[in-house]
């Protein structure tokens, strides 16, 4: 089967869904992973993971406000993006995420305010601000893995595009948003953090390399159950587009993505030797994070490539400028670096020894 | 002083950031200060700015209200050859068309179609979302279909008549009057100061023969020919005047230059050589559709019924279809996974391909034995069968005999039915004349007594078997590139589904080998018997009477009615017949002509051309264009006649009847303004793929910005050939000139004075059509003509003539369609595995006879030899092909809302052939044949046999506003995007082994080649 064929004489489909929506679904993802860790601290008092805590609060809120820019900049008529508030269409997927993600959104800017008012008033944190933080956190649970599975949900249910239209694909992003997150914890962990011996945290990155692992092999099981069921034994468009995904695609999707995203750092994170090459665990996180990126790019430009019509796939070329070009997507990013330098600046997003100290009391309590 | 400097690099960032998300963000910014609209308000909150909706429908009382600013008319599409039914907007105040949908009755535009007695209303509501009725019914017109209404308010249309000024194809004109038009076409004179011209009157002379030593070319009036497009409705008025008024034999439609290969295929195979029909699949049931050359759902025809249908069939699971081209089209489709197959191969040898699969077919026993058994109709009856074929049926083949070549005849042996064929008799293994016999032995090699003597047969099957077998299946592979497992692959699928297998060829044949090719992938249709079955093949559902002896007029006689005779410009004529074969046989060597000539071919268009600049068999006077462009047209011609052409001595009158000045009416003398589209009149009717009869009225909906006649009627074809023929005295134009049903004479001297009369005869054809109701004669905009029906019919007429107009046309129900597991409409006469016309002709060049079943030859010239001797594939290592696009026609450069789809084409190039030459996507290259050279932009793609370059058909054009032209002294500049692109048929050859002007034509019957050019290619 011919996999190398680009649509030249009929008028292709335009792709519709473009740059921002890849960026949408990244950003989601980091904020679910980041949350997922915040709710170990505060709702599970891990211990290990406390020094991250609030960091990962700030990345779950900075992520998820960057991620909702893209729909705002997707629109073709931005000013209109608050009608959705009141052109509800309760059968549709869209309008279920309106509420998803407004309701997480709110739910971390709580959260984050109980987290912080005691240090704001340079007190120890009440018993009922913890009470508090470690209810949202069990409530920002499950919504915030909704929040993320809604992604893949709104793709899942698009029928006319055989690549997205897998009951598994909710999964596979979950998946890939926790290998995302955690990548990045990783990585603002070896940047900001530092114990008091002015050293890496040591058991930290460890912990957070196991989850990482436990991610990165969850996330490599789903793809092969995907892979095999969904396209290798499928018939019709669908093992087209996964021709798609492993033809013309092969360095992005399989090399860049499958190989160093996902292969490379899962070897990396479970071997503990490898993990004390620090260049070479942190490259394997920045690969593990980059690959997540192109995991969403591929997923939402594959898919639309595969035409209704014509015998060829169609081509899609991203602009740099407009709306939904590159230059919007390095904004996007600018944005988030933007938010991150403020409110690690002016927030104390350090966790004081005493938090520390509480998580344990509560644990031995 | 650390934290100083992690406040600053802090403060930089952060900076930076607001900085790049300042630039990445401006325009979603700006958007948004521009408030709700983020751009100008269009007229209307939801729907935007489309255009007011044609009819409101209550959701709860399901009453219509039509739009009272809008009449919707039921009309055709002329923007390709398939002529849809089309439903044309109009807006009463300005009489513009505002845009075109499908015409709901219309079979080629919706599926199903509404009933006939449907009311208009009830139409409305069909089409609606009133209960998601609309899904349905869906009529539509085609992106095409959507676009060519341009074509009404193009700029470059001409309006008045134009004579040119200064020399042939300069590109100056001079406005003329309609009256000094007719004047000095009819009458002639020193038209433009370069000596006497010879007007139509002096040419049309029907009684001296115009070589009085060669009687057999018939008389002067041959020496006009006229040249016509393709059937779209108004051809038969312009063949009255060409053909029986005027008295000359020289008059065609485009097919030579289109799809005549296919159709002399399918006519060889079909046993009619007059009526020229061919088959289709039946779209709905097909399960196995093997395209051969054809593209459909891409482009063929119909375009759109074809594409509905197969996207249904392929959706459905239904059906698999299988393309066989040396370039990947649109008929074939991502979104369809495995019910589409794209078997790429060598231009010019799917001959090889099929052979292959009709000896595999054969040699396996996987063809339909009870349907080839079948000798004759009774049999046919006896056994079930809505068809059968001659496969059994004897022929002789002694070297020598008088008889060889012919089948064995009732009369041969002294029988009482003369014309019976003989057959070996399954049962009695003894001849028995094939309508005495239930079944006849299919392989026969045999000798049988004919007046005594011995003489050797074989039956019509054992003729293609031994045929298919002179090549290894090796072999056949090695030449068309197809692998040995594929082709058998092709041929046990095709024999696995009973009688729902449909082979199928078209313009992909237009090869010198062409017309084996497509006799032969029609001949895989009788391996599987499918002729008039569900799911088989159908020769199309017909039509009610129109031009011939309707029910209420007469076209097919009139007074003085002249029969055109004599030979052909086109050589359409056996050469055995000719004065020049008798006195060369009498020098003794009859062979070869001193060109070929086609013995039972028809509408050459290919040949007028050149055989009026060689002056063989005879020269032409005058020749008149109406709406066709062959120089475009026709791979070669440009290069071979431009400078010939330009010269009057050549051919002293050439007259264009064209709406635009295209490549060929450039060469005009004289440009007659012409009516386009929806304001013409035409009865037209589909070409196939409609199992139900359907006859499709055009009918002016708009009135046209042309020049009028001092009658008021608008300067176009059928106003010049009326008073041209009136003010020549020709019979049946003018006063008493259409015969009604009680022999009383009507005058014909405006268009609706025919059409309206055809019309009359399709609304009364068996049980004549309802009379039309006001309302429905406001609602289509039909009470526009209320004078001119009352004027023109009889009482009783109008109404129902107006019903069917209202209606687009008169459409038979959709049930009649099929009668159990057969077709409603069948075709009645049998197959020809073996064609006897085809076997007892000779190449005129040679004398060689033809073969009469399909067989596989390489592309040739004329003669015979073959061309990869002359131009070897190392010289020329690549082969040029045309392929066709869903949207551009020869015509439709000129429409902008095309053009923003798809610009320009390239030559797409495949990547293996691109990288040895360091070619990429977007990259200047040239192509060479050994005729031209065009340069082009790379299109590198894997959609491509190897060593063949594609290029898309209707760019490159240099006509139709393309080049600047000056009318009355004003400059009418060129227009650079009807320029783009390159036109693959400037690449087009001479044939070496003939005299004269000539292009590459089919050896068989002389149709142009196009396809599988030579060039070189080279990176600019």
């Amino acid at each position: 089967m011919e996999t190398k064929i680009i649509e030249l004489i009929g008028p292709g489909p335009h792709i519709h869904w473009g740059l921002p929506i890849v960026q949408d679904i990244f950003f989601t993802g980091i904020s679910t992973g980041a949350f997922v860790l915040a709710a170990l601290v505060y709702g599970f008092n891990n211990r290990r993971l406390a020094p991250l805590g609030r960091l990962a609060l700030i990345v779950s809120l900075v992520s998820l406000l960057a991620a909702l820019l893209n729909l705002i900049a997707d629109l073709h008529q931005p000013g209109r993006f608050a009608s959705l508030f009141w052109r509800m269409h309760a059968t549709s997927p869209m309008t279920w995420g309106l509420f998803l993600l407004n309701a997480f959104l709110l739910l971390l800017a709580v959260q984050l305010f109980f987290v912080l008012r005691a240090d704001f008033r340079g007190q120890a944190r009440s018993e009922g601000d913890h009470r508090v933080v470690r209810l949202l956190a069990l409530i920002g649970l499950p919504l915030a893995l909704l929040v993320h599975a809604y992604s893949g949900y709104i793709l899942g249910v698009v029928k006319a595009i055989p690549l997205w239209h897998s009951s598994i694909l909710p999964l596979v992003f979950l998946a890939a948003a926790l290998v995302s997150g955690l990548a990045l914890m990783i990585l603002l962990a070896g940047l900001l953090l530092r114990n008091q011996q002015g050293e890496l945290p040591g058991d930290l990155l460890d912990s957070l390399s196991v989850l990482l692992a436990w991610a990165l092999a969850a996330n490599l099981v789903l793809r092969l159950f995907w892979y095999t069921i969904g396209m290798a034994y499928s018939t019709g468009p669908a093992r087209e587009a996964a021709l798609l995904l492993f033809g013309p695609s092969f360095s992005t999707a399989t090399i860049v993505e499958i190989t160093l995203g996902l292969v490379v750092p899962l070897i990396v994170m479970s071997l503990a030797p490898l993990r004390r090459l620090r260049p070479l665990f942190f490259g394997a996180a920045l690969a593990a994070t980059v690959g997540v990126w192109f995991f969403r790019w591929q997923l939402v430009m594959a898919g639309q490539l595969l035409p209704k019509t014509g015998a060829g796939f169609s081509h899609y070329e991203p602009s740099f400028w407009g709306s939904t070009g590159i230059m919007h997507v390095l904004g996007n990013f600018a944005f988030w670096i933007l938010l991150m330098i403020v409110l690690t600046w002016i927030l104390p997003w350090q966790e004081p020894q005493s938090s520390h100290d509480h998580a344990l009391r509560t644990k031995g309590a | 002083m650390k934290k100083t400097r992690r406040t600053v690099l802090k403060a930089a960032g952060a900076l930076a950031g607001l900085g790049i998300f300042g630039v990445g963000y401006a325009p979603t910014l700006r958007g948004m200060s521009k408030g709700w609209w983020a751009g100008d308000k269009p007229i209307h909150n939801i729907y935007g700015n489309a255009l007011e909706p044609e009819w409101r429908i209550e959701p709860k009382t399901g009453e219509v209200t039509a739009n009272p600013n809008q009449y919707v008319a039921n009309s055709v599409c002329v923007g390709c050859v398939s002529l849809c039914g089309v439903r044309v907007r109009v807006d009463k105040k300005s009489e513009t068309v505002l845009r075109v949908a499908g015409n709901p009755y219309h079979v080629l535009a919706a599926d199903p179609f509404l009933p006939y007695d449907t009311s208009i209303k009830e139409g409305y509501k069909a089409l609606s979302g009133s209960r998601e009725a609309g899904l349905q019914v869906r009529a539509t017109a085609c992106g095409r279909g959507n676009a060519v209404l341009d074509k009404l308010y193009d700029p470059y249309r001409v309006l008045t008549p134009l004579k040119r000024v200064g020399p042939r194809n300069s590109g100056k004109w001079q406005p003329i009057s309609f009256e000094q038009l007719i004047e000095e076409v009819v009458e002639g004179g020193d038209l433009f100061g370069e000596g006497p011209v010879e007007g139509l009157r002096a040419i049309r002379d029907v009684t001296t023969p115009l070589d009085p030593a060669q009687p057999e070319l018939g008389p002067k009036s041959n020496q006009l020919a006229c040249l016509a497009g393709f059937k779209e409705g108004r051809l038969p008025l312009f063949a009255r005047f060409g053909k029986t008024s005027f008295g000359s034999v020289n008059f065609t439609g485009h097919r030579g230059n289109c799809g005549l290969s296919m159709r002399a295929g399918y006519a060889a195979f079909l046993d009619n050589f007059q009526g020229y029909p061919h088959l289709k699949p039946d779209f709905s049931n097909t399960e196995y559709l093997l395209n051969i050359g054809t593209a459909p759902a891409n482009a063929g025809n119909p375009f759109m019924r074809q594409g509905k249908l197969v996207a249904e069939g392929r959706a459905a699971g239904r059906l698999k279809m299988v393309m066989v081209d040396p370039v990947l089209t649109n008929a074939d489709s991502k979104a369809a996974g495995e019910q589409t197959q794209w078997v790429p191969i060598k231009p010019g040898t799917d001959g090889a391909l099929i052979m292959a699969m009709l000896a595999w077919i054969l040699e396996n026993k996987r063809y339909n034995e009870s349907f080839l058994s079948v000798p004759g109709k009774k049999a046919a009856e006896g056994a079930g069968e809505p068809s059968w074929s001659n496969a059994t049926h004897l022929v002789v083949v002694s070297e020598g005999h008088a008889l060889q070549g012919r089948f064995v005849r009732g009369t041969d042996l002294g029988l009482a039915d003369k014309e019976a064929f003989m057959v070996i008799d399954k049962n009695s293994g003894r001849p028995l004349a094939a309508t005495a016999s239930r079944a006849g032995r299919l392989f026969v090699d045999a000798t049988i007594t004919l007046a005594g003597q011995e003489v050797a047969v074989k039956s019509s099957l054992q003729l293609l078997l031994e045929e298919a077998q002179k090549h290894t299946l090796a072999q056949y592979s090695a030449a068309c590139g197809v692998a040995e497992e594929e082709i058998i692959e092709l041929a046990r699928d095709f024999t696995s589904h009973g009688r729902r297998a449909v082979a199928d060829c078209h313009g992909g044949t237009m090869h010198t080998n062409g017309f084996y090719t497509a006799y032969g992938a029609a001949m895989l249709n009788a391996m599987v018997g499918n002729l008039n079955w569900k799911g088989g093949t159908s020769a199309g559902g017909g039509r009610y009477p129109d031009f011939g002896a309707g029910p209420r007029y007469n076209f097919k006689k009139y007074p003085g009615k002249v029969k055109p005779q004599g030979v052909p410009i086109s050589r359409e004529f056996q050469y055995e017949k000719t004065t020049e074969f008798k006195e060369k046989k009498a020098k003794g060597t009859p062979y070869p002509a001193a060109g070929p000539w086609y013995p039972f071919s028809a509408a050459i268009q290919s040949e007028y051309i050149p055989s009026a600049l060689n002056g063989y068999p005879y020269p032409l006077k005058a020749l008149i264009m109406w709406n066709t462009n062959p120089i475009y047209g026709q791979a070669g011609l440009y290069s071979q006649a431009r400078e010939k052409l330009a010269d009057p001595k050549n051919l002293p009158l050439i007259i264009a009847i064209d709406p635009f000045i295209n490549e060929s009416s450039a060469f005009a003398d004289y440009i007659v303004p012409d009516t386009v589209l929806y304001e013409s009149w035409g009865a037209a009717w589909p070409w196939a793929a409609h199992l139900t009869k359907t006859n499709s009225m055009r009918w002016p909906v708009v009135e046209p910005p042309l020049a009028r006649t001092k009658d008021n009627s608008p300067i176009c074809m059928e106003s010049f050939v009326i008073a041209a023929a009136k003010r020549l005295g020709l019979p049946g134009f003018g006063a008493k000139a259409i015969p009604d049903g009680a022999g009383n004479l009507h005058d014909l001297n405006r268009p609706e004075d025919f059409f309206l009369r055809v019309f009359a005869n399709i609304a009364f054809a068996g049980k004549p059509v309802a009379d039309v109701s006001a309302e429905e004669m406001a609602l289509t905009g039909v009470e526009r003509h209320l004078a001119s029906l009352k004027a023109v019919l009889q009482a009783e007429e109008w109404p129902k003539v107006a019903y069917a107009m209202a209606r687009g046309g008169r459409f038979e129900e959709q049930n009649k369609s099929y009668e159990g597991d057969w077709l409603g409409a069948r075709y009645g006469k049998p197959l020809q595995i073996y064609n006897e016309t085809v076997a007892t002709n000779k190449n005129s060049l040679t004398g060689a006879p033809f073969s009469g079943v399909p067989t596989w030859m390489p592309p040739v010239f004329a003669d015979g030899s073959v061309i990869a001797d002359m131009y070897s594939d190392k010289e020329w290592p690549f082969q040029v092909v045309s392929t066709k696009s869903q949207l551009q026609s020869s015509h439709t450069i000129g429409e902008a809302r095309l053009r923003q789809i798809h610009a320009r084409n390239g030559v797409i190039i495949h990547p293996d052939d691109a990288q040895g030459k360091g070619i990429r996507s977007g990259d200047r290259v040239r192509l060479t044949s050994p005729a031209a050279s065009v340069e082009a932009v790379a299109l590198v793609n894997h959609g491509i046999q190897r060593g063949v370059i594609g290029i898309e058909h209707g760019f490159g054009h240099w006509g139709l506003g393309a080049a600047g032209v000056v009318v009355g002294g004003k400059k009418r500049p060129a227009s650079q995007a009807r320029a783009a692109g390159v036109a693959h048929n400037l690449l087009g050859l001479a044939d070496p082994s003939r005299q004269g002007v000539s292009t590459l034509a089919d050896m068989v019957v002389g149709s142009n080649a196009r396809q599988g050019i030579g060039v070189k290619l080279e990176k600019v």
